[in-house]
């Protein structure tokens, strides 16, 4: 690539180079000027850089040099006199060159000498730091990750003021170049972790990094898992108690988003709420969302194959109830079930995707128009409407499992439609083994139910008082110790 | 091979032919009340389904012949009283728990009196109702089937 | 031969007691206070019999320093443990409520070949998997089971005991140890043991020897009045657990069954998968 070519001592010669990769894109602002007697030029990328910072940082300095004899000489002052910026780095090449100019990096060519130097006076618009919009908390930070890496960075600083947190920046993706961060607590993460970590982003062959979704299959298990290994957050607070526990997680510039590995199931029925309430109370509401869980996936499953092949499991009583509502009904249970459940996916989706001033008309569809007119037409019976209802509040106690909840319940309903309750039983070994067989860099996703934990069960069947939890000493290395 | 083995299990999931037909609830008829009286089969039900009494060889044959009567599966797994009388009661409550797999709770009465003849006069309701509140006054014994089956 | 997979005893006994819990749901005919008694002799002597193999493990060697001829017979054993357990499907099917399995050959087999194809799935995800479902299954189905005997519990009557014939003890014991087929994946497995084999076994067999004494108990004072026409006691007696008059939970015991099926036909046939490489592994060397 011709990126890869080194400097050349001519500027002329690097900046005809330069017009010609970028082929004189508009945004590469080059501004020549002569300082201490030497020929140089300073190149911006528009929107890129803050103009008074270029101003105040920059220019003014690098006018008021004095005459130097060589670009050799007037680089070295610039390097050791003056201080230009707190973020000074060198280019050799032209890859590197093009990566610091397109991150906001203000880059001084001089003739006669084949570096670049290279200050940071980034100034590019950024979101400010806001409440996260998936992640809610009652009683905790209100703030989220970003899209600018640097600033996450920053969160996590404020929060985990140890010198022990290291931060490594790294560059992925052939094309975009986007920077990303490893971060870990250098005497809690099992070594042996990192290294295949920085191992399996060194083995990606990207072009791009624009999702967490391009990242997280190369961190996980090759073959087919149910649940994803790895974890994502936009909360600082809730990344830094992952990080305390010895887990590596990943920063990526673009997205307000941290990848976590590794992740355990369990971790998807908690939230840092947990630890600001009582712990009877933290308890109820784990227990709540573990029941929500099995409700979400398997309440439609469950009433159809009852309904439709073990009536005597259900007393009299309802079963009559359930009798008349059905009389009407064209279809059968099975076909309503799926119906209903396609419905509720639709809304969900196009309540996502649309912009926000139509929204409303999709719950007043949805609600009264396909909600109500259904049932009165007999089309879909109202017990089934009521599964239904209470299967899809289940899950979204846990939004964290909703893609997995939303494939595992139709399913879950399939097997129980076609072969009753035997079939889900079946289908949930299934379930159960791929969870079980779900592991990353060694540490068992099911951890610590299976292989046991009696010390990590203290947060997960319960939850323990801070009292007893301070101090633990607690990391994730113990959950591979036991598999 | 494992993508051979699902697309056995989708193509053995097509090839049901029943999903769809099968287990439209309101297409059963439940019984509630049996009366047994020699070789006619009296049923009267849960669901409004008009009470129905049938002769026949055995209690298979009553049952098929109900069912083409009232044009109906019949579901007996929820019956909450049996009237015996006239019959082999051993050999009839054998069949009955062997084959029909009622509840564990329903009653079971041998009576002198002609069973089909109190199940069709009386409310299906009020006469497994009037039964449940004898044996809860004591002026009946305990006569669920298997206390009944374990006694004889 | 993977001898980075370590089991512990937990997860031993689970896949182990499984297999030996479903053999105990598809138990057919009468059985007693002396089956109780006769079952627990039976486990004692497999102990026993296990015994001298198990030590070989105390050296630290596996399967993988067994003969051919020894490897050959495990896994003839086993693969005659898993067409029992099949079979045993195929028989209790239909008076379990499965779907199907009461209309004709056609659903039996149906039934059979969703549990095998669910086996060779779990059975492709390996060893550390199956262990770890293992324990899980077996902690929610002793819950499930557990609720589900007390319940029928309420139907209970010490008569019952009076009731039933007693069998003959030799009889008895011979039942037992047919039903016991699951030494051979015992064998095999222990050789993955965490280095705590003895105890690991002792356990196994402990635990064995309460859980059915307990669920044939459970079978002998709920069924004994009807034990003469009831085919399959144990999985009658949960049928008839009717915690309340208006609501029957045997669907918990369907459930269960049906996970214990698949778990038990999958713990044998990772057995059978391991014997075969280690045997084919030693032709090939």
């Amino acid at each position: 690539m011709a990126e890869n070519k080194t400097l050349h001592n001519n500027m002329e010669e690097n900046i005809t180079i330069i017009k010609e990769i970028s082929e004189n894109s508009s945004d590469i602002l080059i501004n020549r000027f002569t300082t201490g007697n030497i020929k140089c030029a300073l190149l911006f990328c528009e929107g890129m850089t803050s103009t008074l910072s270029a101003c105040e940082m920059l220019f003014a300095p690098l006018m008021e040099i004095s005459e130097k004899d060589s670009p050799t000489e007037l680089f070295d002052y610039i390097r050791e006199h003056l201080l230009l910026s707190s973020d000074q780095t060198k280019a050799e090449d032209l890859d590197t060159l093009f990566r610091l100019l397109h991150s906001g990096f203000g880059v001084l060519l001089a003739d006669g000498i084949n570096i670049a130097l290279a200050f940071g006076i980034q100034g590019y618009s950024s979101r400010s730091v806001q409440e996260p919009s998936g992640e809610g908390n009652i009683m905790g930070s209100h703030e989220g990750f970003v899209e600018t890496v640097r600033t996450n960075m920053s969160l996590l600083r404020r929060r985990l003021k140890s010198p022990k947190l290291v931060m490594k920046l790294s560059v992925l993706g052939s094309e975009s170049k986007t920077d990303i961060c490893l971060c870990y607590m250098k005497d809690r993460v099992p070594r042996e972790l990192l290294r295949r970590i920085e191992k399996s982003l060194n083995e990606t062959n990207l072009e791009a990094v624009l999702s967490t979704g391009y990242i997280r299959p190369f961190l996980e298990k090759k073959g087919f898992e149910l649940f994803s290994s790895t974890g994502i957050t936009e909360r600082p607070d809730v990344l830094c108690s992952k990080l305390i526990e010895g887990r590596a997680a990943i920063l990526i510039d673009g997205l307000p988003y941290a990848i976590i590995v590794p992740r355990l199931f369990c971790e998807s029925f908690h939230t840092l709420d947990d630890y600001a309430y009582k712990p009877y109370y933290a308890v109820f509401i784990r227990w709540l969302k573990y029941a929500s869980f099995v409700l979400a996936i398997l309440l439609p499953a469950v009433y159809t194959a009852i309904v439709m092949y073990h009536p005597e499991l259900i007393n009299s009583t309802l079963l009559m109830l359930l009798v008349e509502e059905e009389k009407n009904a064209p279809l059968s249970i099975l076909t309503e079930a799926f119906l209903v459940l396609l419905m509720y996916e639709v809304i969900r989706e196009a309540g996502v995707r649309l912009p926000k001033p139509v929204g409303g008309a999709v719950s007043i569809i949805s609600g009264l128009i396909i909600g109500d007119a259904a049932v009165k037409s007999g089309l879909v019976s109202t017990p089934l409407l009521t599964m239904t209802a209470l299967s899809v509040l289940g899950g979204l106690a846990i939004p964290d499992l909703n893609p997995q909840i939303t494939v595992l319940r139709f399913a879950f309903l399939a097997a129980g439609g076609i072969l009753g309750l035997f079939g889900v039983s079946v289908l949930a070994c299934m379930v159960l083994i791929n969870i079980c067989s779900t592991e990353t860099y060694g540490f068992p996703f099911t951890a610590p139910i299976s292989p046991f934990s009696a010390r990590g069960m203290t947060d997960t069947a319960i939850r323990q008082g801070m009292r007893k939890l301070q101090n633990r000493g607690f990391t994730v290395e113990e959950y591979k110790q036991k598999s | 091979m494992r993508k051979i083995l699902f697309l056995l299990l989708i193509l053995s999931v097509i090839t049901l032919t029943s999903c769809g037909e099968q287990g439209n609830v309101s297409m059963r008829a439940y019984v509630r009340t049996a009366a047994i009286d020699g070789n006619t089969l009296t049923l009267a039900f849960f669901s409004g389904e008009e009470t129905v009494s049938v002769s026949a060889e055995d209690l298979e044959k009553a049952k098929s012949k109900a069912e083409i009567e009232i044009g109906k599966e019949i579901f007996v797994g929820h019956t909450e009283l049996i009237l015996l009388s006239d019959c082999d009661s051993r050999g009839v409550l054998e069949y009955i728990f062997r084959r029909w797999k009622p509840s564990p709770s329903c009653m079971v009465l041998k009576i002198n009196e002609n069973g089909g003849e109190a199940v069709r006069n009386r409310d299906p309701q009020e006469l497994s109702g009037a039964v449940k509140v004898a044996v809860e006054q004591g002026k009946l014994p305990e006569c669920d089937i298997i206390n009944v089956l374990s006694e004889n | 031969m993977n001898s980075t997979i370590k089991i512990s005893p937990p997860q031993l006994i689970s896949m182990l007691l499984i297999g030996d819990v479903f053999a105990l749901f598809c138990l057919r005919d009468s059985i007693s206070a002396m089956t109780a008694l006769a079952f627990a002799a039976a486990a004692t002597l497999e102990f026993l019999a296990a015994l001298p193999f198990l030590l070989m493990y105390r050296g630290g060697r596996s399967i993988a320093s067994a003969g051919k001829i020894y490897l050959s017979v495990l896994l003839i054993f086993i693969i005659i443990r898993i067409f029992a357990i099949l079979s045993m499907l195929w028989n209790t099917g239909e008076i379990i409520f499965a779907p199907f399995a009461a209309s004709g050959i056609w659903g039996r087999i149906l039934v059979t070949a969703v549990i095998a194809v669910s086996c060779f799935y779990i059975v492709s995800k390996g060893i550390k998997a199956l262990s770890r479902a293992c324990v899980i299954s077996a902690a929610i189905g002793a819950l499930c089971v557990a609720v589900v005997m007390i319940s029928a519990l309420l139907q209970s009557d010490f008569e019952n005991f009076r009731r039933v014939p007693s069998e003959n003890f030799f009889s008895e014991l011979l039942r037992g140890l047919s039903l016991g087929g699951g030494i051979g994946s015992l064998l095999v497995f222990a050789g993955f043991s965490d280095g705590r084999i003895t105890s690991s076994v002792l356990w196994y067999f402990i635990s064995n020897i309460i859980i059915t004494v307990c669920i044939i108990l459970t079978g002998v004072l709920v069924c004994g009045g009807i034990m003469d026409i009831t085919d399959f006691p144990i999985a009658a007696a949960a049928q008839l657990s009717q915690p309340i008059a208006v609501q029957r939970i045997d669907s918990l015991f369907l459930s269960v069954f049906a996970v214990f099926a698949v778990f038990a036909a999958a713990v044998q046939g990772s057995a059978a998968k391991l014997v075969i490489n280690q045997l084919f592994s030693k032709k090939t060397s």
